[in-house]
């Protein structure tokens, strides 16, 4: 009876094959905070942000910029994109390169060098362990970081996490099988990861076995950071949409999409959309006497969510379709206020918040 | 191409899916179970009984029908008024008896016995129609009330009356010819019937107490509100149903000229099966009478079917309760399950191949991308809405057609002050001015109409010959887009898509079928032709400047055709630019011989790719919400100029859209480009560099002030 009512549903686009994406509500009623929140340095494709005992560092593209004194020259430079960095309780902090090599900066093991691993291709998130361990999550198999929207086109499962000795150098694999782990934080001796493509967040726990912590968030989970009192905050860099979902259920049109379409213009989620007139749009989207509507349907959005200890959504602030903060990969609490990076608009900005203490 | 491309583009071309949403939407649809379940039972039968079509069989069935035909008319007046009559067995019993009682016992005149018999009938009725329609009592429970009554009169009667009425003997030739007489070999009970149903036809269909009786069933406190005196109107209809049983059981006793206690028996549910299988609503409102001798002809021939092929009697009741079920079955569902299938079916995708687009990218192209129209003045910034089309008079002043059915005007030389100069209604579209002076308008939803100089709006046409095949009735226009004229002064106006209003049009976008046409209407004669049909959202249109042929657009081909006015390729049509990076929309003229057209969005890759997937969109259609659908680009903003030969001489762009997304339309005057857009709320005016400064429309089309 199930795969029969299964294929049925496939055909007639209902039960589990209808196509919802979670509204906007409760605690992801729609604001503008984002969009009124303070500009602390614009750079290209700001990605992801670290606290250092130099104070809070920020990857864009090839280079290390502070955040806070912002200097001219970068901190540092690679010959290689970043893909992952992360502050370590020691001070320094850890680069992932998106080639798979990482790079120790300050603190104890300054300017080690970790080689690649050819099964560790798509680092996309880094996270210090409690015993000194690295851990690491691995976006997919076989597609580097750049290319993430082609993994969510293909339906994907490939991504994994691993942990690394950095003494020894020896890697292992915790879990497999994730839907692009986009974001790691440890939590006791479980770990935390986002899967981005299943739009959930996964505990691992350390014999391996991964099960759900939350689901159904409205866009994309990116990467983790902790705040106050068990709290956790998430930045989801696009947001889901019906048409995106739709055609990853049509597997004749994606299939013929990527083919013969530059990534560019497919429909799928991005970091910030309407750059170029030959973008996909969509019914809602266009322009009423010259106004861009906030609630129209948008392929890249700005999103940020505080999650209290028991990974319950509290709080979210956001920059609607009509916003100029999109696309933000990377948020991180300090000195009381809510650093983030919009790598989709190439603003690192922060907004004042006081987290509540219990 | 690949075999399951072809695959594709074959299905879609051969298999007119559009059909089945647009029958769904006729009224006529409602007959066609009827007619259907008609043909499928006068096959059966004629194919299982022999000698079925004999003169004899058939002179006996009609008969019968004749009889049956006339109570279930009656049923049907009073179904239509959202009435069920279930006295009309013992009715039809009574008026069998008391005719036969008249005739054979009192030896009454044929005439006056028929007469008596009717008025009995009506009486009956009006018992019915005073408790029903003045108390205000419920229909079935009083007729199954007056159903027990009256047959019980019939029994007393029939005690009194029954061994005279078989012992006597009725010397009568007219009450002989009433029972078996014939006009022509058609029996006259079928010809009662026939005049019967011909005037019933007349009285429901275009009287006014018709009318009132179909608005009492449809609403009846709409029909109360509007004034119908409900009551005598629902009183009425019993009456009629009381005389047409009385008469049908009149024939019947001269028919038969016996009676028994099963005369008529049964009879009210044979009645209700064959006014409910016709496609009457049981409800009200819903009800013809062609519905009705359908239903009486299916349920006729089943008796009569059953019965000759000797079936038990009890199993022909059997039967007809079945098709009772069924008949009530489909009346319930019918209704709601083809508004429901309509809607889920309505839109339908076609397959549409467009070349690959231009790359507008390369610098060398001649669609190379610029901001050339973000420096454009804006006129009249938040005071108009969605100006489709914009044109200027002999004194430079400036109109639009906006959303709230208005021409505004802004007032040469600065276009600073702004007045409405005609309220036209609908949704005006595309503009032109003739050469008295007159501006026509293209107006969705209404048609073509003009304004002169005096303000005073002119409806031209709204209607144009209907094509032979159509489906939707595509004589009325409901999405006429842009005109323009010609100069022995014949207007010729695109008509976007006969499917959709200008609501909907981007429906229209998702099928990419060609559901558009060219229209031409001819003042002198005050005749309207369609002169083209199955273009691809046809819509701007600009006479060439010699006047011989006119251009249009087709803006889900992204392609530019001429139409050949005279010459030797009178009528015939070529492709102009074949292969836009946008949807083209309005048309114009601009100086120094050469033409411009705006292009209301960018095609892209991905939307081009849908297109050619139909089974694609249709989901999409179903499964997503309207305002996720794919769409195209239509958030920039892109004129293209081109010359006689179709050739690009440059493109203006918007690429953020921040001026001026969406341009639909572009005019040329005195050296400025005036720009509207229909979802814009300003106009636009850029000066060109290299036009002739004393263009303009009016001198171009009309020449020079007399």
């Amino acid at each position: 009876m199930t795969p029969l009512r299964g294929a049925l549903d496939r055909w007639l686009g209902r039960g589990k094959a209808s196509i919802t994406t979670p509204p906007l509500d409760g605690a992801f009623r729609p604001n503008d905070l984002l969009d009124a929140a303070p500009v602390v340095l614009e750079t290209p494709a700001p990605d992801s942000l670290a606290a250092t005992a130099l104070g809070l560092i920020v990857s864009s593209r090839n280079s290390l910029l502070r955040v806070d004194k912002p200097t001219p020259a970068p901190l540092a430079s690679f010959d290689a994109e970043i893909s992952a960095l992360v502050g370590l309780p020691d001070g320094g902090a850890v680069v992932g390169l998106a080639d798979g090599r990482l790079l120790f900066l300050g603190g104890r093991r300054d300017g080690t060098t970790i080689a690649a691993d050819r099964r560790i291709g798509c680092i996309t998130a880094l996270a210090p362990a409690a015993d000194g361990a690295l851990l690491l999550a691995n976006g997919s198999a076989d597609q580097p970081p750049a290319d993430w929207k082609r993994d969510l086109m293909l339906k994907n499962v490939s991504g994994s996490v691993w942990r690394l000795d950095p003494e020894s150098g020896a890697r292992t694999q915790l879990a497999g099988a994730l839907a692009y782990p986009n974001g790691l934080l440890e939590e006791r001796d479980t770990i935390l990861v986002s899967e981005s493509w299943r739009a959930a967040l996964t505990r691992i726990s350390l014999g391996g076995r991964s099960a759900p912590a939350l689901e159904d968030l409205p866009a994309y989970p990116g990467r983790l950071s902790r705040g106050a009192s068990g709290a956790i905050w998430l930045a989801l860099f696009a947001p889901r949409s019906q048409l995106v979902e739709f055609v990853l259920s049509e597997d004749g049109y994606r299939r013929r999409m990527i083919e013969t379409i530059d990534p560019e213009f497919w429909v799928a989620p991005c970091l910030r959309s309407s750059r170029s007139p030959f973008e996909p749009t969509q019914q809602g989207g266009v322009k009423q006497l010259g106004v861009l509507k906030p609630w129209s349907p948008s392929r890249s959005y700005g999103l940020v969510a505080r999650l209290d200890a028991a990974l319950r959504p509290v709080v979210s602030f956001h920059s609607r379709a009509n916003g100029r903060r999109h696309g933000l990969t990377s948020c991180l609490m300090c000195d009381g206020r809510l650093y983030f990076a919009a790598k989709g608009d190439g603003v690192v900005a922060a907004h004042a918040y006081e987290e509540p203490t219990p | 191409m690949t075999i399951g491309e072809w695959a594709t583009r074959a299905r879609y071309r051969y298999v007119p899916d559009h059909v089945v949403g647009e029958l769904l939407g006729r009224r006529w649809m409602d007959n066609v179970i009827p007619v259907a379940l008609l043909a499928a039972l006068s096959i059966a039968l004629v194919a299982t009984l022999p000698n079925f079509l004999s003169t004899g069989n058939l002179s006996d069935l009609s008969r019968q029908v004749g009889e049956f035909g006339l109570v279930v008319i009656g049923m049907t007046v009073v179904m239509l008024a959202g009435g069920i009559d279930l006295s009309v067995g013992s009715n039809f019993a009574l008026a069998n008896v008391t005719a036969l009682t008249l005739i054979n016992v009192a030896k009454w005149p044929v005439v006056g016995a028929i007469a008596a018999t009717i008025v009995v009938g009506a009486l009956s009725g009006l018992l019915n129609g005073a408790l029903i329609g003045f108390l205000r009592l419920r229909a079935f429970l009083t007729t199954l009330v007056t159903l027990t009554l009256l047959r019980a009169i019939v029994e007393l009667l029939l005690q009194a009356f029954s061994v005279q009425i078989a012992s006597s003997d009725v010397e009568s030739a007219a009450w002989d010819y009433v029972g078996a007489g014939a006009f022509l070999g058609v029996p006259l009970s079928f010809l009662v019937l026939a005049a019967v149903a011909v005037v019933a036809q007349i009285v429901l269909t275009r009287l006014r107490i018709g009318w009132r009786i179909a608005a009492v069933g449809g609403s009846r406190r709409a029909a109360f509100n509007a004034g119908i005196p409900v009551r005598s109107t629902v009183c009425l209809t019993y009456v009629v149903s009381g005389v047409l049983t009385a008469l049908a059981g009149v024939l019947y006793a001269a028919r038969l000229s016996g009676s028994g206690p099963d005369t008529g028996v049964g009879l009210e549910l044979t009645v209700v099966t064959a006014a409910l299988l016709g496609g009457n609503s049981v409800g009200g409102g819903r009800g013809s009478i062609g519905k009705a001798m359908m239903g009486a002809v299916i349920v006729s021939l089943l008796t009569n079917g059953l019965v000759r092929l000797g079936l038990a009697s009890g199993a022909t009741q059997m039967v007809v309760g079945g098709v009772l079920l069924l008949a009530i079955g489909i009346d319930v569902r019918w209704g709601r399950w083809r508004h429901k299938l309509r809607a889920k079916v309505y839109v339908s995708p076609a397959y549409l191949a467009l070349p690959p687009a231009p790359l507008p990218a390369a610098a060398s192209s001649p669609y190379a991308m610029n901001d050339r129209l973000r420096e454009v003045e804006i006129i009249g910034l938040g005071e108009v809405d969605g100006p489709e089309d914009v044109i200027l008079d002999r004194e430079g002043n400036l109109y639009c057609s906006v959303r709230q059915g208005d021409v505004v005007r802004f007032l040469a030389p600065d276009h600073v002050k702004r007045e409405v100069y005609a309220h036209v209604g609908g949704r005006p579209l595309g503009m032109a001015f003739d050469k008295a002076g007159d501006l026509v308008v293209c107006i969705a939803g209404m048609g073509l109409y003009s304004v002169d100089p005096q303000r005073k709006v002119h409806k031209l046409t709204a209607e144009t010959n209907r094509s032979p095949l159509s489906i939707i009735d595509d004589s009325r226009m409901r999405l006429a887009d842009d005109l323009d004229i010609a100069p022995d002064g014949r207007i010729y106006f695109s008509e976007a898509t006969i499917r959709y209003g200008f609501e909907e049009w981007v429906v229209d976008s998702l099928e990419g079928r060609g559901n558009g046409r060219i229209i031409r209407y001819d003042p002198a004669t005050q005749s309207t032709r369609t002169v083209l049909r199955n273009l691809l959202f046809a819509n701007g249109m600009c006479v060439a400047h010699d006047g011989k042929s006119v251009l249009f657009a087709e803006t889900w081909g992204c392609r530019v055709s001429r139409f050949w006015l005279e010459g030797s390729k009178a009528g015939k049509t070529e492709r102009v630019i074949a292969n836009l990076p946008g949807y083209p929309d309005n048309i114009n003229r601009g100086s120094r011989g050469t033409y411009w057209v705006a292009l209301a969005g960018t095609r892209t890759p991905s939307y081009d790719l849908a297109m050619t997937m139909p089974g694609f969109r249709r989901r999409m259609a179903r499964r997503v919400a309207g305002d996720e659908w794919l769409f195209p680009n239509v958030n920039v903003g892109c004129v293209v100029h081109f010359a006689q030969d179709g050739s690009i001489l440059e493109t203006l762009w918007d690429l953020a859209g921040e001026n001026h997304p969406a341009i639909t339309s572009m005019r040329e005057h005195q050296g400025y480009l005036y720009l509207g857009g229909v979802t814009n709320n300003r106009i636009g005016r850029l000066k060109l560099a290299d036009a002739d400064p004393s263009f303009t429309g009016q001198v171009s089309y009309w020449g020079e002030r007399r």
